[in-house]
C-alpha cells in the first residue's frame, strides 16, 4: 500500500474514478478515503461530473446548416463563389468585345468612372503579321500551329516515355495523367484552329505556345512519376 | 447504401447522411470550440467528409470514420485559432477572452454544456475527448501532441473545475 | 534464409516505437517522403521532431538523419511503403523548412515558418499560417493556402487552387480548376488555368506585374477604385468589361488591346481565350 499526502491523493482521484491506479495506489487511496471526508466528498462530485458527461447527448444546430454544405459541394468546380465578380446581367462601365475592338483598332478615351467612353475617329487596318512582338517569328516556317522543331522533338520524346512507362504506373495515376493531358490537348486543338483562322494574331500564337509548354511540363512530371515508381 | 451512393456523387444520399449525423458532429464542435464557430466548423467537417468519401473504406462504420475526421479537423482548426489569437492577444489579456458562461438565471447551477465553456482550452478538449467521446489517454495524447501524463492531469483539472462550476 | 528474414522483421519492430522523436538542429530540413494517407505537419516550441502515427501500421515508418536532412520515410530499404495508408502527425520547430513527397496523400501544414515544398501525385494540400517559400504541386487534388507570408507557387493539374490572405510573390496554376486569389498583397502575380475561372481580389502595387491567363473560363479582378496600371487584355471569344476608368493606348495589336488605368503604375495583363474578362471595383 502506497502512502501519500492528502493533496497527492486528491490529485489521484480522477485516476481512481477511471480505475487507472495500480494496486498499491488504489489500496492506499482507499485507506485515505476511509478517514478523509473531504476526499470522499470530492470523489462523489467527480463521479457526478463523469456521469453527467456520459449522459450528454447530441445537439442539433439552431439553424439548418445543410444549405451551406450543399452550396459548397453542389456544383463541383463552380463551388468557388465567383458570383460576386460576375457582371451579368447588370453590366455597367466599359464593355466591349475585345476581338471586335481589336479588328476595328479604334482608339478609346474613357472619360469617367461610370464608363462613358468616346470613340476616336482613327481607324486603320489590322496589324501586319509579326508586328506585335517577336512571337510571330517563333512559328515561322512551321505548319499552322505546329510547335517549333525543338519543342516538338522534346514533346515527342516525352510522349514516348509516357507510352513506355505505362506499365510502371498504377491505373489511378494513368487515369489522372490522361485526364490532364486531355484538357491541355483540347486547349492546343482549340488554339490551333483559332490561329488557323487568324494567323496574324499574336495573342493566339502566344496562347498556343503556352499550351505546348504546359503540355511539356506535364509530360516532364511523368518522368518524375516513373522515377518514383522504379 | 447511402455512403456508397454519396461516394458516387449522390447529393441526396449525402444529405441523408448529414441529417443522421449532424447532431453528433455539431455537439462535438460546440463542446470543443464553443458556440462561436460551431456552425462553420460543422459545415467544414461535412464538406471535408464529402471530399474524402473516396477514402472511406467499407469495413469501417461511417459514423466512426466521420467522427475521427471531425476530431482531427477540430483539433487542427482549434490549434490554428489559438496560434492566431496568441499573436494578437498578450499576457493577462488572454483572461479577458475567456467566454462568459450563459447562466439560465442568477444563482442557478450551470448545466454541463454551459460549464464546459468556462474551461481552459486544453482541459476542455481533453475532457470532451475522454469523458464525452470515450477516447483513451494515449489516443488523446497522440492527437493533441501532449504527453499521456499531461492528458491525465488536464482531465483531472477539468473535472475539478467543472465540479466547482456545477455546484456553485 | 527464413530465420534471417524473421530476425530482420523482429529487429525492425523492436527498434521503431509508435512515437518517434529526433533532435532538430539549426539549419535542419525535414523531409517526409513516400507516405500514403494523411500527413499533418504542426509546429511546437521544442527543438524536436515528433512523429505520431494515428492510424495505420506505426512500425512502417521511421525517422533518419542524413546531413542536415531529417527524413520521415518508410522503413523499407528501397524507400517504399507497401502497407496500408497511414495517418501521421509530425511536429517540428516552426523555423524548420519542410519537404513532402508522396503518391496518394492529403497534406495539412500549420504554422511552419521555414517554407514548405510539397510534391503530391494525388491528394489535397492545405497550408495555414505559414511563412517563407511555399512550393506546392499536386497532380490531382485541391490546393488551399490561408495566411501566408513569402513566395507562393501552387499548381494543381486537375483541381482548384485557392489563396487567401497572402503577402508575397504569387505564381499559381491549374490544369483543370478554378483559381481563387483573395486578399492578396503582391507586386508579382502569375495565374494560369486551362479550364476554370480566375478570381483575384487585391491591390496593384506601383511597379508590380500581374499576369493572368485563362483558356476556357472567365477572369474576374476586383481592384481598389484608385488602382493604377497599364492594362493589356486579350480574348479570342469573350467580352471585356470594366468598372474602372480606362484610357485606350494606341491601336489594338495582334489581338491585344492596351489601356492605361489611373497612374499606370503597375503592369496588368489579362488573357482569356474563351471567356470574359472583368475588372470590378472593390470600392476602396
Amino acid at each position: 500500500m502506497t502512502h501519500r499526502s492528502h493533496d497527492e491523493w486528491m490529485d489521484r482521484l480522477s485516476e481512481y474514478v477511471d480505475d487507472g491506479l495500480d494496486a498499491g495506489d488504489r489500496s492506499g487511496l482507499e485507506a485515505h478515503l476511509f478517514t478523509c471526508a473531504s476526499c470522499r466528498s470530492v470523489l462523489a462530485e467527480l463521479r457526478e461530473v463523469v456521469e453527467a458527461a456520459h449522459d450528454l447527448g447530441d445537439v442539433q444546430p439552431e439553424r439548418d446548416l445543410w444549405p451551406g454544405i450543399a452550396d459548397a459541394i453542389g456544383a463541383s468546380r463552380n463551388v468557388i463563389p465567383l458570383a460576386e465578380g460576375r457582371l451579368h446581367p447588370r453590366r455597367r462601365g466599359l464593355f466591349m468585345s475585345v476581338p471586335q475592338l481589336a479588328a476595328a483598332s479604334v482608339a478609346l478615351m474613357v472619360v469617367s468612372a461610370a464608363g462613358t467612353f468616346a470613340l476616336g475617329g482613327r481607324s486603320s487596318s489590322a496589324s501586319p503579321p509579326g508586328s506585335a512582338d517577336g512571337l510571330a517569328t517563333r512559328f515561322a516556317g512551321v505548319g499552322a500551329g505546329d510547335p517549333p522543331p525543338a519543342l516538338a522533338e522534346e514533346l515527342g520524346a516525352l510522349e514516348r516515355t509516357l507510352h513506355e512507362s505505362r506499365d510502371l504506373l498504377d491505373a489511378g495515376t494513368i487515369q489522372v495523367l490522361e485526364r490532364n493531358l486531355a484538357v491541355i490537348e483540347r486547349a492546343i486543338d482549340e488554339s490551333r484552329r483559332a490561329l488557323a483562322g487568324d494567323p496574324a494574331n499574336a495573342f493566339l500564337r502566344d496562347h498556343l505556345e503556352r499550351a505546348y509548354r504546359d503540355k511539356l511540363e506535364l509530360l516532364r512530371d511523368v518522368t518524375t512519376l516513373t522515377e518514383w515508381a522504379t | 447504401m447511402d455512403v456508397r451512393r454519396a461516394a458516387a456523387g449522390d447529393h441526396a444520399a449525402f444529405e441523408r447522411l448529414y441529417r443522421e449525423h449532424v447532431g453528433h458532429v455539431y455537439a462535438l464542435a460546440r463542446r470543443m470550440a464553443g458556440d462561436d464557430g460551431a456552425d462553420d466548423l460543422t459545415q467544414e467537417i461535412f464538406i471535408r467528409a464529402w471530399e474524402k468519401l473516396g477514402t472511406f473504406r467499407a469495413e469501417a462504420r461511417f459514423g466512426t470514420w466521420l467522427h475521427r475526421l471531425a476530431v482531427n479537423h477540430l483539433l487542427t482548426r482549434l490549434r490554428s485559432r489559438r496560434a492566431r489569437e496568441a499573436r494578437t492577444v498578450q499576457g493577462d489579456d488572454v483572461l479577458a477572452h475567456e467566454p462568459t458562461p450563459r447562466r439560465r438565471s442568477s444563482g442557478d447551477a450551470l448545466d454541463l454544456d454551459d460549464a464546459l465553456r468556462r474551461l481552459p482550452d486544453g482541459a476542455r478538449e481533453v475532457f470532451v475527448l475522454y469523458d464525452v467521446e470515450g477516447y483513451r489517454h494515449d489516443e488523446i495524447a497522440e492527437r493533441m501532441g501532449i504527453a499521456v501524463g499531461t492528458s491525465k492531469a488536464q482531465l483531472h483539472r477539468a473535472r475539478m473545475l467543472l465540479r466547482g462550476y456545477l455546484n456553485r | 534464409m527464413i530465420v534471417l528474414t524473421l530476425a530482420a522483421v523482429m529487429t525492425a519492430g523492436a527498434v521503431v516505437p509508435r512515437d518517434t522523436t529526433a533532435e532538430v538542429r539549426a539549419g535542419d530540413r525535414v523531409v517526409i517522403s513516400n507516405v500514403s494517407g494523411e500527413i499533418r505537419v504542426e509546429v511546437w516550441d521544442r527543438p524536436l521532431l515528433a512523429l505520431a502515427t494515428q492510424a495505420g501500421d506505426p512500425r512502417g515508418l521511421t525517422v533518419s538523419r542524413s546531413g542536415n536532412e531529417l527524413r520521415v520515410h518508410p522503413l523499407d530499404r528501397r524507400g517504399r511503403y507497401r502497407g496500408p495508408d497511414v495517418d501521421i502527425v509530425v511536429r517540428i520547430p516552426s523555423t524548420a523548412p519542410v519537404e513532402i513527397q508522396g503518391r496518394s496523400v492529403d497534406v495539412h501544414v500549420v504554422g511552419v515558418g521555414g517554407g514548405v515544398r510539397a510534391r503530391i501525385v494525388s491528394g489535397d494540400i492545405d497550408t495555414e499560417d505559414t511563412a517563407g517559400v511555399l512550393d506546392l504541386s499536386t497532380m490531382d487534388g485541391k490546393i488551399r493556402v490561408v495566411r501566408a507570408r513569402g513566395a507562393v507557387s501552387a499548381r494543381s493539374r486537375s483541381d482548384d487552387v485557392s489563396l487567401t490572405d497572402v503577402e508575397g510573390v504569387v505564381d499559381v496554376g491549374s490544369g483543370n480548376g478554378n483559381i481563387r486569389l483573395d486578399g492578396i498583397t503582391t507586386g508579382d502575380l502569375r495565374a494560369e488555368t486551362w479550364d476554370g475561372d480566375v478570381f483575384y481580389r487585391g491591390g496593384l502595387v506601383r511597379g508590380g506585374t500581374y499576369r493572368i491567363s485563362v483558356h476556357d473560363g472567365d477572369a474576374v479582378l476586383v481592384l481598389p477604385e484608385r488602382s493604377g496600371a497599364t492594362v493589356s487584355v486579350a480574348t479570342f471569344d469573350g467580352e471585356f468589361s470594366s468598372d474602372l476608368p480606362l484610357t485606350m493606348q494606341g491601336r489594338a495589336r495582334g489581338g491585344v488591346v492596351e489601356f492605361v488605368m489611373g497612374d499606370g503604375g503597375a503592369v496588368l495583363e489579362v488573357k482569356a481565350f474563351d471567356g470574359d474578362i472583368r475588372l470590378n471595383t472593390s470600392g476602396r
